[in-house]
């Protein structure tokens, strides 16, 4: 009877089309009046048209807020809906009196009741290893009052995902499976520990932690709604519809809070993070502390760089054995940096040999041998945490277009516009980028010549693995590939050569200095038989890499290629050379040269967008 | 191997100690707690509140955490603070040894509070798992323990620590 009393007086029309109520049902416009719900039809429902009609799931909620305990008290509507049931009392709460006899034991349990004090967003970097992690991914994380220590490992943590219902894809499938909306996709949750270890140990990917400074109501609709959504099924769109977007619409359940904007054509968890660490709430910022959780690599790399020299020969020669602990090399050292070395050890091993129990027995050996002598030490840290590097809402925006003029030795001047979708390249990767790595997708690039317009070239993908080998250590070498598929100039002196070009090369990076990175690969390319220009080549090459500053660098290459028809003329040298400025995250400058018989010179503008 | 079941045996021994002067009631109590090792299929409930074998990551391709046992006991009683701290440990194996031998580390202080050791008592505590430890480490075969009986060994030790040390 209340129930019914309540559905005659309410103005449920005006509240089902309230910003909070669409959002609340995922609700999208599908034109002409009308709206579908991005979740499919199932439990997040109450009315049987609810996925289409927000005024009849409006409705249908109310009524069930209002009904007797449930057998089970955690089916009922006020447990299974705390983010509506928040809304309604703070809508509606003049005028109606929810029943307030129902205890919902699992949402209390995983709240701790109301022990959550704060939610923050997590971004794992990008991981080259893994087509479907290149462009990182993104999570919630709820920090409870009493989690022991800033790291919160026991914290719950919300991921969203694809569904694979026990499917075996491999990365490639898996692309173009969710590009063509193959896959149902859903959150879950688990301690954040579990992410930890897995992204930062297992995948050797750093985590940042951007922690949101919402008001208590506001946050407690967020934990609120990631309740209601845990479980539930949308359909997994890799553009649009990913992780990025669906972490976002739960955080914007929050009124005020607004960092994706309007519609874009994909959604890049980096990118979607620089707009949430510039995004304001309540006149101040949404973000109030970005806390840093290193990879095993990232912890391997500061130690061992933070080495002396000296001890770095050290470590060295511990771990080819020409050292042991017994000797004086090592007792002599100071207790802090005895405990450096093992650490510096300890993580090496288990950066390369990752995951540690399934190493060569030997290898075990000799971790357990550092793992006791560490043991036999006096209890120690081996040394403060070193600098945090500029987290990843500093680097630059995904897209950029570039305007330049160039002047080639056999077909005159040529101006290009070129525009590449995402991401980033050996000379403007940024901050959670890898290091002078390259990770780009839809580059184009249309050349006028003479008032005639060629295309230039279009990459769908430009991939460049690089490791940096910083220690230089058995396994942490450089071991670097490239993977470039599109289309080019099959040659610099010709008008129209243009050829479909698949291109894999392998070799080694060395980090020779802190700004100097060089590499050598061999490779080669297939492409289409297009005027005249054969089906491919074999290639070796190499690359150096330079920064000269803060805002400067610059790349010098050089590629010997012969082509794979036997009764094709002799190999031929290729060379190539760029600069480039930044003048600011926004624009940039480069200057470039290229040498394939002739020679051919070239500035360009480039805007990030 | 053969130093693990030392350790058990010698674990089970002080446990038998420990029982037989406590109160029938509260030992009956003791006895109906799972083993979160032998009862309550560590890894195999990693995503309880899901229907899919991963969701994460984009997707997980690999978790790296095998099952090695089965669930013999109801998914009720494998849900209590013993369970929860076998699978950090589990989880968490490597990180949370290295920093027990560092004698500090954001792993270590959560395992310490699973246990229920408050900050006052955690050094103490800290010293104890890490002389265990230390032995355990250093033992021939250890690298040759499965992942699972290290996790296990480093729970019965932790849980033996802060019993004698946090108890409240």
């Amino acid at each position: 009877m209340a129930g019914a009393a309540h559905c005659q007086a309410l103005p449920s029309a005006a509240l089902a089309a309230s910003p909070v109520w669409v959002k609340l049902g995922h609700y999208e416009s599908v034109g002409a009046g009308r709206w579908r719900s991005t979740v499919h039809p199932g439990e997040f429902f109450l009315s049987a048209q609810g996925r289409t009609d927000p005024q009849g799931e409006l409705q249908a909620t109310l009524a069930a807020m209002d009904a007797p305990p449930a057998a089970d008290a955690d089916q009922h509507a006020q447990c299974r809906f705390p983010a509506r049931l928040l809304w309604l009392k703070r809508e509606l709460g003049s005028t109606v009196a929810f029943r307030t006899d129902i205890q919902c034991p699992k949402y209390q349990e995983w709240t701790r009741s109301g022990g959550i004090e704060s939610v923050s967003v997590v971004l794992a970097t990008g991981f080259l290893g893994n087509p479907a992690s290149y462009y990182g991914h993104m999570l919630l994380k709820f920090n409870y009052r009493d989690s022991p220590g800033e790291a919160g490992l026991m914290d719950e943590s919300a991921s969203y995902g694809a569904i694979l219902d026990g499917r075996r894809d491999n990365p490639f499938v898996y692309i173009v499976r969710s590009v063509l909306h193959g896959y149902d996709a859903g959150f879950s949750n688990i301690r954040f520990y579990f992410h930890d270890h897995n992204y930062g140990n297992h995948e050797l990917r750093d985590l940042w932690e951007y922690r949101l400074a919402l008001s208590d109501a506001d946050r407690d609709m967020v934990v609120a709604h990631t309740w209601e959504v845990l479980g539930k099924r949308y359909t997994y769109q890799f553009f649009q519809g990913n992780c990025a977007l669906r972490m976002a619409e739960v955080v914007q359940i929050a009124e005020g809070v607004d960092f994706v904007g309007g519609w874009r054509p994909w959604i890049i968890p980096q990118a979607l993070i620089r707009r949430l660490a510039d995004a304001r709430y309540q006149g101040r910022p949404l973000v109030d502390k970005i806390i840093y959780h290193p990879s095993r690599q990232s912890r391997f790399y500061e130690k061992y760089q933070a080495l002396p020299a000296a001890t770095r020969r050290l470590v060295h020669d511990l771990l080819t054995e020409q050292a042991t602990f017994e000797d004086a090399q090592f007792k002599a050292l100071a207790l802090p940096m005895q405990h450096a070395v093992l650490d510096t050890l300890i993580d090496y091993r288990q950066f390369v040999n990752n995951p540690i129990d399934e190493a060569a027995p030997a290898i075990q050996q000799q971790y357990a041998a550092t793992l006791a002598m560490r043991f036999e030490l006096p209890p120690g840290e081996s040394a403060p945490p070193g600098k945090v590097p500029p987290s990843p809402d500093r680097s630059h925006a995904p897209g950029w277009a570039q305007g330049s003029w160039a002047h080639n030795g056999a077909t005159g001047n040529m101006q290009s516009l070129r525009i590449r979708a995402t991401y980033y390249d050996a000379l403007d990767f940024g901050s959670g980028h890898v290091r002078f790595g390259s990770l780009a997708m839809g580059d184009m690039q249309l050349d006028l010549l003479d008032d005639r317009l060629r295309l230039g070239k279009f990459e769908l993908v430009r991939i460049e693995s690089v490791n940096p080998g910083i220690s230089g250590l058995a396994g942490d070498r450089g071991s670097s590939w490239k993977l470039v598929i599109g289309a080019d100039q099959a040659r610099l002196a010709c008008e129209d050569c243009l050829v479909g070009r698949a291109q894999v090369d392998a070799g080694y990076t060395r980090r020779l200095l802190p700004r100097l990175s060089a590499g050598a690969f061999v490779g080669g390319a297939l492409q289409t038989e297009r005027a005249g220009q054969g089906l491919g080549f074999a290639r070796a090459s190499t690359a150096l890499t330079l920064e000269l500053g803060s805002a400067v660098r610059a790349r010098a290459g050089y590629e010997f290629r012969m082509p794979v028809e036997a009764d094709r003329r002799s190999g031929y040298g290729v060379a190539q050379a760029e600069l480039r400025y930044a003048f600011s995250e926004r624009v940039d400058l480069r200057l470039r040269y290229d040498h394939d018989r002739i020679d051919q010179v070239g500035a360009g503008l480039g805007f990030y967008w | 191997m053969e130093f693990l079941k030392r350790t058990l045996c010698a674990v089970g021994l002080v446990a038998t100690g420990i029982t037989a002067t406590m109160p029938a009631t509260a030992a009956e109590e003791a006895k109906k707690d799972p083993n979160p090792y032998t009862e309550c299929g560590i890894g195999a409930m990693l995503f309880k509140n899901t229907h899919w074998a991963a969701v994460s990551s984009n997707i997980i391709w690999d978790l790296g955490i095998t099952a090695i046992t089965s669930a013999t006991a109801s998914p009720e009683t494998c849900k209590g603070s013993s369970y929860t701290a076998a699978l950090f440990i589990n989880t968490s194996y490597d990180r949370l040894v290295e920093e027990t031998a560092a004698g500090k580390g954001a792993h270590l202080t959560t395992a310490l509070s699973l246990f229920g050791c408050k900050e006052a008592q955690q050094a103490d505590t800290v010293r104890q798992v890490r002389t265990a430890m230390g032995k355990a480490v250093a033992a021939p075969g250890y690298m040759k323990q499965t992942r699972l009986q290290k996790a296990e060994a480093y729970y019965s030790v932790m849980d033996q620590a802060t019993s004698h040390s946090c108890a409240a």
